[in-house]
């Protein structure tokens, strides 16, 4: 019988049957026949751009309420362990002024970069 | 490797140039039949055209192009195996491996090939797609996985049946 590794060798030898000469010309001519009647979708680029702009905004939006909380954390604001210095805790909200507005802006930031439709990709 | 840039007319047509015959090989493994094979050939490649910015560009084009054509094909048997009003489920029992008869001779030259080739085409179909892509076309395990729409561990028990089934077939012949 057949070892395996001789069976391999004869199936990665396979003959691979030529297809009809004409096979390549009648794919490009429908090819082209269909380019002209349907815009074609660019691919990745356009999509790999976008993801990256929105990962990039998605990160910074992120940076900047880490940033707020860091920030209060070391002006003495909030406490990482508000029990015990009798302080606000680090999650709690700041009610009004800029770092409310900021964490706000980075909040809104990070939530548009990642849940933004996107309407630029089309889907056949 | 890099791919020639996607989205224009000649890029793709250095794809079509680079993949066709290899694809019309793969197709007409699952078909058998080489009318079908030629039109489900032409088909991925419209649908690989039209839906192009569904690749992903850092991984090689041929797998991708070859996961289309197989569910192509999987239809088209389907399709073949409604149309014939087969009460069975098995799809190689409407397209015997010697269909394409005087086709495949045409095909492909030589006695010993074809014997090797026919005896390929006559596993069920799963198993014979899984030992064309894999050892024919060289793709490995996970991408066969991806074009079957299968977990490799099934593409591992497929190769696994259809070798034992090809050593016994060999054996058979040379008692012959």
């Amino acid at each position: 019988m057949i070892s395996d590794q001789d069976l391999q060798a004869a199936l990665s030898d396979l003959p691979e049957p030529s297809p009809p000469p004409e096979l390549s010309a009648t794919i490009l001519a429908s090819t082209a026949q269909l380019a002209d009647q349907v815009p074609v979708p660019m691919p990745s680029a356009a999509t790999e751009h976008r993801t990256w702009t929105a990962l990039t905004a998605a990160f910074i939006g992120a940076l900047v309420v880490f940033g707020v909380h860091a920030y209060r954390l070391l002006e003495g604001e909030v406490a990482l362990v508000s029990a015990t210095r009798g302080m606000p805790g680090l999650l709690s909200l700041p009610e009004v002024g800029p770092t409310a507005l900021l964490l706000t802006a980075g909040l809104l930031l990070c939530l548009l970069a990642l849940f933004a439709p996107d309407t630029k990709r089309r889907r056949p | 490797m890099n791919q020639p840039a996607p989205g224009d007319r000649d890029a793709f047509g250095l794809l079509v140039a680079q993949h066709h015959r290899r694809l019309f090989g793969l197709v007409l493994m699952m078909v058998r039949d080489p009318s079908g094979a030629e039109e489900l050939t032409q088909e991925a490649f419209l649908r690989a055209y039209t839906h192009f910015d569904r690749y992903d560009v850092s991984r090689p084009f041929y797998p991708w192009l070859a996961t289309i054509a197989v569910r192509l094909a999987q239809n088209w048997l389907h399709r073949h195996a409604r149309t014939a009003g087969r009460e069975t489920t098995s799809l190689d029992d409407v397209l015997p491996p010697t269909a394409p008869g005087h086709a495949l001779d045409a095909l492909i030259d030589g006695e010993r090939a074809r014997r090797l080739w026919r005896a390929v085409a006559s596993l069920p179909s799963g198993e014979r797609t899984a030992v064309y892509l894999h050892y024919r076309q060289e793709m490995n395990v996970t991408d066969v996985a991806r074009a079957l729409g299968v977990t490799s561990g099934t593409v591992k028990t497929l190769l696994f049946r259809a070798r034992r089934k090809l050593r016994q077939t060999c054996a058979d012949e040379d008692v012959k």
